[in-house]
């Protein structure tokens, strides 16, 4: 068992490989080499801390993360298993806070389904509905507008 | 050709001297085409370099804007955001450090991303950047399958794979403008031009014109260009080929000694049935062994524009596949998928029972075969024959999939098999026997399957037992899932004990009975009058006492008796009792007893349950238990 405490005071006891799906957690129990200590997580709230936990606790019996020359064989389909799309219901922010943590603690399997769930968000969208979606203001004057619109016109209305 | 335009484009179009000097090498690319290239190598260079000075241009759309010319325009420099603006707190762009905004962005396909830069000029800034420092990421899936030809010229599509240099991984061609010869062009380019060693997808879409083309392209002569293509084809290990394909044999029927390279390396085929006569007869009497001697999975499905227009399938003639010897010896298929889920059960396509066998038996590493919408069919001087196809040569075959399928008897399968899939298989009518009469219209029209009138008739054929797929006699010692789904196996209570009990009740786990109108279940509501039969869960129980999934939905006779015999199956995590008449009693003390009884239950398919009212069904999701299924295959 691995304690972590979030950065707000809380802190989560949790199996040693279930936290070893996170690089960096993984890399200071080498460093420390003493499994009962705590380990503190400056950047991740409890709340964070939590939904990514419940993640990895899912995801601890996948095959080990892959090395860096298997990014390549990385599919670009945007399918997302089930759990994990249910898993990423959450609101925006919440969203971006798990992709950061996922950042911040290397996880990169986790990095991917966030990503993969913004770039579904954004896909098939007008700029219209993607700033809405995401509550952008529109900085462009009508000019500059009108100039972008007609360098990918053709990109556009299909 | 570019000066006739350009006197055009100002009277027809203001913006024409005034677009944005991305634009410019438009110029370029047509006249690229007028110069005569008699050498590969000449054009091959000319667009390396056209695209390697080039920033990234777009097409326009050709009725306004076919030429551009760098003319003074007054281009607007879009400026970094302001930064005295408020951020939004829900902006990804803002949010997200600019490497995990990036990782965003390498999800979406070329085109569409475009579309990116007109939110916000933060969005801009970060589009431009990544299209621009990064190329072998931005341009890695092009996806052009939404787009109109017109606006996509052949030559833009290939500065596109220029500049990636060499990671394109995914091509999506349009499938619109069939007639415009644009098409060929992008497409025997793209075959010829492309020598990425990482493309591992090509989509040859719907129709494929390519003789003229060609020409155009490639000079007058395409047969030493064809020659010269075969290399750089080597490196395509899948391919998929659609209903149009046909139209272009001519153009492959030149690849002469070299076609066989091509198709060498190849792993995995996909192909229209429709296309598979003609392809065959373009492939000639050589054996596909010679062909693709490193296939792998090998699928032939019905695709989507084999639909006449009542909107129904038609099939393709597959005579010349029946009896060619093509379709055989594939040594390292592991793969091997016919047909697809038909729309109209009682229209299933014919084959020859013969090719099949002869295809199967020589594919001694066979791991998976699926043949679904498909009536199988051994034809003899007279009628047809009452013939098993003999699947025991394929020592390896692991997954058994006779879905939709007809065929006289029930294959014979080697007993390692794990998975078994006979949903809404069944047995031919003797009427066929007629059809079969004639010369070539195997099943022109359609014949109604489950007519009852022909079952009566098939009584009178010794060992034949009215319906012969639900009577399997063989012993399936490994079975791990079983599929008898469907009404058509004509499956009854003894039945299915007989063949549960060949079963090996400690592997089988997961076995699906959706819609087994034969089966008699209890009907038994608690509180009415019950009627004393055997329990038939309890006597699946007895075989099969590990289940974790059980499907028995879309049953008449399947009530709260069965379902209390289900808290016997202390393993079961997923029950499918949808469109039964359970009862809210039955349903209550289920719920009452089933952390108990069924500790690891995640799934209770309840859709369709009449008796059965939305608070209990709500009482069921508060337990942490799912009550919709997860997606099956339309039934019927």
């Amino acid at each position: 068992m691995v304690k972590l405490t979030s950065s707000d005071g809380e802190s989560f006891d949790v199996e040693k490989d279930v936290a070893e799906r996170s690089v960096l957690i993984k890399n200071m129990i080498e460093d420390v080499g003493d499994d009962s200590t705590e380990i503190p997580i400056p950047n991740v709230t409890a709340n964070v801390l939590k939904k990514v936990l419940e993640w990895c606790e899912h995801h601890k019996s996948d095959p080990a993360p892959a090395t860096e020359d298997d990014t390549d064989a990385r599919k670009k389909s945007t399918d997302i298993d089930e759990w994990d799309q249910k898993f990423m219901q959450v609101d925006q922010e919440m969203l971006f806070e798990i992709i950061l943590a996922a950042n911040y603690l290397d996880i990169k399997a986790l990095l991917e389904v966030g990503c993969k769930t913004v770039a579904n968000m954004i896909k098939g969208k007008t700029p219209e509905e993607i700033r809405r979606t995401f509550n952008i203001q529109n900085d462009f004057t009508p000019e500059e507008e009108a100039q972008i619109r007609r360098e990918n016109e053709w990109a556009e209305d299909r | 050709m570019a000066g006739i335009f350009d006197e055009f484009a100002d009277t027809i179009n203001p913006w024409a001297r005034s677009s944005p000097p991305l634009c410019s090498a438009m110029a370029h690319a047509p006249s690229s085409v007028d110069r005569d290239y008699d050498d590969w190598d000449e054009y091959d260079g000319s667009l390396e370099v056209n695209a390697a000075e080039m920033p990234p241009h777009h097409p326009v759309r050709r009725s306004s804007v076919t030429t551009l010319t760098d003319g003074a325009c007054p281009t607007i420099k879009i400026t970094l955001p302001d930064q005295r603006l408020v951020l939004s707190n829900e902006d990804p762009a803002n949010q997200l450090p600019a490497e995990v905004f990036q990782q965003v962005l390498e999800n979406i396909a070329y085109p569409e991303i475009l579309v990116l830069q007109r939110v916000s000029r933060t969005w801009y800034a970060f589009v431009n950047e990544y299209i621009t420092l990064y190329p072998a990421l931005a341009f890695r899936y092009l996806d052009f399958e939404d787009y109109e030809l017109d606006r996509v010229s052949g030559e833009y599509l290939l500065s596109c794979i220029v500049k990636s240099k060499g990671s394109v991984r995914k091509i999506a061609l349009p499938i619109s403008a069939s007639d415009d010869k644009y098409s060929s062009i992008l497409r025997s380019s793209l075959i010829f031009q492309h020598s990425s060693s990482e493309l591992v997808t090509y989509n040859i879409g719907a129709e494929y014109y390519g003789t003229v083309a060609t020409a155009l392209v490639w000079g007058p002569d395409p047969q030493s260009l064809i020659r010269q293509a075969g290399p750089f084809l080597q490196h395509l290990n899948r391919v998929h080929v659609d209903d149009g394909f046909a139209s272009s044999l001519s153009d492959w029927r030149n690849f002469g000694n070299d076609t066989a390279s091509v198709f060498s390396r190849l792993e995995e085929l996909h192909i229209s049935m429709r296309t598979l006569p003609r392809f065959f007869e373009f492939l000639g009497s050589l054996p596909l062994r010679l062909w693709f001697p490193k296939l792998d999975i090998l699928e032939c499905r019905f695709d989507k524009y084999a639909r006449t227009m009542q909107n129904q399938q038609i099939w393709p003639d597959m005579t010349s596949v029946c009896f060619s010897t093509n379709f055989v010896a594939l040594p390292s298929l592991r793969v091997f998928k016919l047909g697809g889920v038909p729309d109209d059960i009682t229209r299933l396509c014919p084959m020859d029972q013969q090719c099949l066998d002869l295809a199967i038996r020589w594919m001694p590493n066979l791991e998976t075969f699926s043949c679904r919408g498909i009536c199988v069919m051994g034809r003899g001087s007279y009628g047809y024959i009452i013939r098993r196809s003999d699947f025991r040569w394929n020592k390896k075959l692991l997954e058994f999939d006779f879905s939709y399928s007809n065929t006289t008897r029930m294959p014979a399968i080697m007993s390692t098999c794990k998975k078994l899939a006979l949903r809404n298989a069944g047995v031919v009518p003797r009427t066929l026997h007629y059809i079969f009469g004639q010369p070539v219209a195997y099943m022109a029209d359609p014949v109604d399957m489950r007519n009852s009138m022909m079952r009566e008739e098939l009584r009178h054929i010794p060992e034949y037992d009215n319906d012969g797929m639900a009577l399997i006699s063989d012993e399936y010692g490994s079975l791990e899932q079983l599929d008898l789904s469907g009404p058509q196996s004509g499956l009854t209570n003894d039945r299915l004990a007989d063949t549960l009990a060949r079963c090996n009740g400690d592997k089988l786990r997961k076995i699906s009975l959706q819609g087994c109108t034969g089966l008699y279940y209890d009907r038994c509501v608690l509180g009415e009058v019950k009627l004393m039969l055997p329990n038939l869960i309890y006597q699946i129980i007895s075989m099969l006492p590990h289940l974790t999934v059980l499907k028995v939905g879309m049953n008449e006779t399947f009530s709260d008796g069965g379902l209390r015999a289900i808290e016997q199956l202390h393993e079961l995590e997923y029950l499918d009792i949808a469109e039964t008449p359970i009862s809210e009693f039955g349903m209550t003390r289920f719920i009452k007893l089933v952390k108990a009884t069924n500790p690891k239950l995640e799934t209770v398919v309840l859709t369709g349950c009449l008796g059965i009212c939305e608070q209990t069904i709500q009482m069921v999701m508060g337990l942490g238990i799912r009550t919709a299924g997860e997606l099956e295959e339309r039934l019927f």
